[in-house]
């Protein structure tokens, strides 16, 4: 019993006691007829550095700097349904600010019915 | 349309399991705010907004030289001023944030602020050479010290 309690909690502080600060970064969501764009702020953090990982339904942000104690690991999770076509999200960096366009499935797009005179 | 809003409103900051890292995240967040209520004198008790969501200073001491890196997400070297005098740093700015054309706002946790932040630095520096550059949103200053400031190593003879 003892041993399973010091095993549970050496395992939750290894999970927890990895160096570095962990940041949630803010994000301002836009939405347009076409897509949905999500802003993130990411100071520091270059291409290199920037992981945008999709697992349907979830969309992750992970970018890190910096090595050892000093790394700042920036993440952030979504859950993205199927109005969101998975084959249309792409991305951008620049002045430590992310963009994540999200196109929106055609079922959702607005469309224009042409109407011809009979 | 309806069921898109649901979706989005999933959205949720970073899992964390268990009671004991639940307790650890609840003092760090505690830190934090401290640390926050005496970098600013102003604050008082209730940790204005603005000045939570605005940018993050670190000053520290390289030996020849004293750095300053701020997180300044957004803003481009234009939009960031930096004036030295005497031994007062300071550093002003400003960020907008405006919803892009034609788009509609679902959520804006990017803060706009306005700041100015003075810092009484520990040594004196020579201005002249100071070193300004802003990369990927972040402004890293440096201020080599004057000679006189600057550490020197002391040879021990034996007597």
């Amino acid at each position: 019993m003892a041993k399973d309690i010091a095993r549970t909690t050496a395992g939750e502080a290894s999970e927890t006691t990895r160096p570095g600060r962990e940041v949630t970064p803010p994000v301002d969501i836009y939405e347009n007829e076409q897509e949905l764009l999500l802003v993130a702020d990411l100071p520091g953090i270059d291409a290199g550095g920037l992981d945008i990982k999709l697992e349907p339904p979830e969309l992750r942000i992970e970018g890190r700097r910096g090595s050892n104690d000093s790394t700042v690991t920036f993440t952030r999770a979504f859950r993205i349904g199927e109005a969101i076509d998975p084959d249309g999200i792409s991305a951008e960096l620049g002045s430590g600010v992310l963009k994540v366009h999200l196109k929106k499935s055609r079922a959702l797009q607005p469309r224009k019915v042409e109407v011809r005179a009979n | 349309m309806l069921s898109l809003w649901n979706d989005w409103s999933g959205l949720r900051r970073r899992d964390f399991t268990g009671e004991f890292s639940r307790a650890l995240r609840v003092l760090d967040e505690l830190r934090d705010e401290m640390d926050r209520a005496f970098a600013w004198p102003d604050a008082g008790v209730g940790f204005p907004r603005a000045f939570v969501d605005g940018p993050r200073f670190e000053l520290s001491d390289q030996g020849g030289a004293l750095t300053l890196r701020a997180e300044l997400p957004g803003l481009s070297e234009k939009e960031v001023d930096v004036s030295i005098d005497a031994r007062t740093l300071t550093v002003r700015g400003e960020r907008k944030v405006e919803a892009p054309e034609g788009y509609s706002v679902h959520r804006q946790e990017r803060a706009a602020y306005r700041f100015e932040r003075a810092f009484e630095l520990p040594a004196n520096v020579d201005a002249d050479k100071a070193r300004a550059a802003m990369k990927n949103g972040v402004l890293t200053l440096t201020l080599p010290k004057v000679p006189e400031a600057r550490p020197r190593q002391i040879a021990v003879t034996a007597a």
